[in-house]
């Protein structure tokens, strides 16, 4: 069962994470990922779980894993769609996603990973 | 009362949608909701994880002050834990978690109970009241 589905937007991959998603399934998503980042060498992912039903202990560590193995390989990530009881259920049990920037929605991460790249890419023009 | 087998990732999942139907049944917050799918989901883990095989209980319990509520049963027959200050530490972890599994889950639940003796077993009780 596919629980997640994967776009490209310009050159910024997009992962929809859905509903009742195991951790067996989180772990090959991740590996897809990665896989797909090398493959498309996209300079900006996208996590987006507006369609996640929850967000425990595991799923926290396997999303701030992930942004780390991607920042790694050289590209950004942006979360988005964290809806109003995740961040409230995170808050109250102390979790967090540090290395991970989020943004309110597709556009707004788009419009991060934009900012993003043109800084990284012209470096000395803001000087 | 509904009573699910947990020996597999897959029962991690069955776990929380016997917990949702049993929360939604009752009239729970959707805050309170999540809250309680999110307990469900770290203890039924932590009995796939470090137990390997256990069981999860769901009951509804009623006050006769016309408060209601969820309580969930976590059995096992693990290994046990050592040092339950330890483990209720906020950041500490024996396995691959956060070390935010059993504390997370008692600050998203209204009690808390954890009873645990080395090399039988561990029994984790929880309750959420709706107000």
């Amino acid at each position: 069962m596919d629980k997640t589905s994967l776009l490209k937007i310009g050159n910024v991959l997009i992962l929809s994470i859905e509903g009742e998603i195991n951790d067996f399934s989180v772990v090959s998503m991740q590996e897809m990922l990665l896989g797909e980042v090398k493959n498309t060498s996209a300079p900006g992912v996208i996590l987006n779980i507006s369609r996640l039903e929850i967000m425990d202990s595991y799923m926290a560590r396997v999303l701030s894993d992930t942004a780390r193995m991607i920042r790694l390989m050289g590209s950004i990530t942006v979360l988005v769609g964290v809806n109003p009881m995740i961040a409230l259920t995170m808050v109250d049990m102390g979790l967090d996603i540090k290395e991970v920037q989020t943004a309110l929605n597709l556009d707004g991460a788009l419009e991060m990973l934009k900012g993003l790249r043109l800084s990284a890419e012209y470096p000395e023009e803001s000087a | 009362m509904s009573r699910v087998e947990i020996c597999s990732e897959q029962d991690i999942v069955l776990a929380r949608q016997v917990a949702r139907r049993a929360a939604i049944g009752l009239g729970f917050s959707l805050v309170d909701q999540t809250r309680i799918i999110t307990a469900v989901s770290e203890l039924a883990r932590n009995i796939y994880t470090y137990a390997v095989k256990g069981w999860m209980t769901v009951q509804e319990l009623n006050q006769h002050t016309g408060v209601v509520g969820l309580e969930f049963l976590f059995e096992d027959q693990g290994p046990g834990i050592d040092d339950l200050q330890m483990a209720l530490t906020a950041g500490y972890s024996s396995g691959q978690g956060l070390g935010l599994g059993l504390s997370g889950a008692k600050r998203l639940m209204d009690e808390f109970d954890l009873h645990s003796i080395p090399g039988q077993g561990t029994i984790v009780r929880v309750v959420k009241w709706t107000k």
